[in-house]
């Protein structure tokens, strides 16, 4: 079903161009770096047995999965006289699977749960910039477009 | 055993302290033990401190503490510091039966642990940093234990919770962040032992201490799940109203609302959300709430709507519900068939972690959107390892999408060939040397795009592997 759809929907092509008629006065506005945990957190502590209990204790804690956003750039209206908001590049939204696992100390022979994480390219955000509406159409660089 | 009185100087400041309150479990420690079961809160002399908070504290510690059978015989504090020293070198050590044997001395009643507490409150973190390291350590351990136990302790558990959340505006600063992330991690039988039980009694912190309201936020965070009580209900209410623009709060606040009224509740975090556009962390908390606790279907609309590129820790938890992956399809086939919302399909599809190979290379091949495109072969790659077969037909993918410009479509090719790098082996990790050193060396890509694909790729080649190829003015080796 959903293959199907997608052949129906391929020939149609979508373009993502500006498609500025005017200048928009809009710059581009900075979003900063972020790092956000997702998922029910594990704690990465000592397994230690008391009253025939098996607890653990200390350690961090350790989300199944992280994502970093690098800080980039979005057009969210802001005023920006003879300026126009345009896309630059797509950057890489940085992906962790993580997991406790037991680590050795330097040089001591000790080892200690940890939150030990690996990473993928999860996705990308958009990144923009602020164009000057004076520089004609001819000399800008190509803006994108098309599928794969 | 005789009565001692000792005579102490804590944290820099001078002063006569009655001290102790440590139950002794091993004969070992008889010989430190101090008798207290004569004292009474007004007969014990209390610190004289400069400080008005620090002489609040004490008084409180002396007022709080009841003196009771089983406390009669009690550690002294030097006692008290050492165990809880050897509490910390055993965990930094990692060696857990040495750490269970001082805790079985420390914690074996539950007046042992309040007396741990008790200590806390007069003592000087900076001093005594290992010591309260041990006591967050030990307290910690008493709480996971009794709640755990509760055919043995009954309510020791969430008693001492009580009484650890009541000191926490008397601690100092930097020892109440610790005891703050302390509670926050302690896990009983049912997971967080910092649930909705303890609800109002984190409010009532708040609105006691405003100007500390702020530190007391992530207690908060593992309260979620069905409000069965009606006063609760009415607390998350007054919550979502009165944290609006506080991330957390309002996370916390629609993770019960959601689950109990979506009709009300999902249009109104939309509308939140509206009102904010620059504010990442709270649309990300709304979208976390609403992915995580409104119905699956509604979850899925709802989000897709208000879809933007950095929720992707949103899609991910929706994409871990049962039936969000069928849910998924049917909205993207809505959208695909309008032609509508290409970040919406775009991050849909990076919560279709379940769907088949065959339909993510699909959808990488046909949606009429590179963003789509790029995320399906994101998706398809980076969630495990994949065949050596589906790395060929993602290059192929790449290869077909146009030369000449920089294209946005080839774009995200050296991220493709990165995550099977990074999650395959074998051939395929073979295919995705090949397919990285091409864009590489590929003179009808951008210089960025080169360069960007030589710093993926240097960490998986040979040295060598790029002697003298130029990528503009540069020779990369």
């Amino acid at each position: 079903m959903l293959l199907s759809m997608l052949m129906l929907a391929a020939p149609t092509g979508l373009g993502d161009g500006q498609g500025v008629h005017g200048c928009p006065n809009e710059r581009a506005s900075e979003v900063d770096a972020r790092f956000v945990e997702q998922g029910t957190a594990r704690k990465c502590g000592l397994g230690i047995t008391l009253f025939g209990l098996e607890l653990s204790v200390g350690g961090e804690k350790c989300f199944p999965v992280r994502y970093h956003y690098p800080a980039h750039q979005v057009c969210n209206g802001e005023h920006g006289p003879g300026q126009f908001c345009a896309w630059e590049a797509d950057l890489s939204v940085g992906e962790e699977h993580c997991a406790c696992s037991r680590l050795g100390v330097l040089g001591t022979g000790i080892t200690l749960p940890e939150c030990v994480c690996t990473e993928v390219n999860g996705g990308t955000v958009e990144d923009f910039g602020t164009e000057n509406c004076a520089i004609p159409p001819w000399a800008r660089e190509p803006q994108p477009g098309g599928s794969l | 055993m005789s009565s001692t009185r000792l005579v102490v100087t804590l944290c820099g400041l001078p002063g006569a302290l009655l001290v102790g309150a440590w139950l002794l479990h091993s004969a070992a420690d008889e010989s430190s033990a101090v008798e207290v079961s004569a004292l009474s809160a007004s007969s014990a002399p209390l610190v004289s401190l400069a400080q008005p908070v620090a002489e609040q504290r004490a008084r409180a510690t002396a007022a709080d503490a009841p003196l009771t059978q089983e406390r009669a015989t009690l550690l002294s504090d030097g006692a008290l510091v050492g165990l809880l020293i050897q509490v910390q070198d055993a965990y930094v050590h990692g060696d857990a039966t040495q750490l269970e044997s001082v805790l079985m001395r420390l914690i074996g009643s539950p007046a042992q642990a309040e007396a741990i507490l008790d200590w806390l409150l007069h003592v000087d973190p900076d001093r005594e940093g290992p010591a309260c390291r041990g006591a967050l350590t030990a307290l910690e351990a008493a709480i996971s234990s009794y709640d755990r136990a509760r055919a043995r302790f009954g309510d020791a558990g969430v008693a001492l919770v009580h009484r650890i959340l009541d000191a926490l505006p008397l601690l100092p600063e930097s020892l109440r962040a610790r005891t703050i992330a302390m509670l926050q991690g302690v896990e009983g039988p049912d997971g967080p032992v910092l649930d909705l039980r303890f609800l109002r009694k984190v409010l009532a912190l708040r609105s006691e201490h405003p100007d500390e309201s702020e530190q007391f936020v992530p207690l908060l965070a593992a309260m979620n799940g069905a409000i069965l009580d009606p006063h609760q209900r009415e607390d998350f209410q007054r919550l979502f109203i009165e944290g609006a623009e506080d991330p957390l709060l309002v996370k916390v606040a629609l993770n019960s609302l959601l689950g109990t009224d979506p009709t009300t509740y999902l249009p109104l975090a939309e509308e939140l959300m509206q009102r904010h556009p620059a504010d990442e962390r709270l649309k990300s908390s709304i979208a976390q709430a609403i992915a995580v606790s409104a119905p699956v279907e509604a979850a899925t609309r709802s989000l897709s709507r208000i879809a933007e590129d950095s929720q992707y820790e949103a899609f991910a938890a929706l994409g871990s519900r049962s039936g969000a992956g069928d849910a998924a399809a049917r909205e993207y086939n809505e959208l695909l068939a309008s032609d509508l919302n290409p970040i919406g399909r775009k991050m849909l599809v990076s919560s279709m972690r379940g769907e088949r190979d065959e339909v993510l290379i699909g959808i990488a091949r046909l949606d009429p959107d590179p963003r789509v495109g790029l995320q399906a072969a994101l998706t398809v790659s980076g969630r495990g390892p994949v065949a050596a077969g589906r790395v060929t037909e993602l290059r192929e993918l790449y290869a077909a999408s146009g030369t000449g410009q920089p294209s946005r479509a080839r774009g995200g090719a050296a991220m493709v060939a990165e995550n099977v790098l990074l999650r395959s082996e074998g051939a395929a990790r073979r295919a995705a040397q090949d397919w990285l050193c091409e864009i590489v060396r590929d003179p009808t890509r951008s210089e960025k795009e080169r360069l960007d694909a030589y710093a993926r790729a240097k960490r998986w080649m040979p040295p060598g592997s790029f002697v003298g190829v130029a990528v503009g003015s540069r020779i990369l080796e």
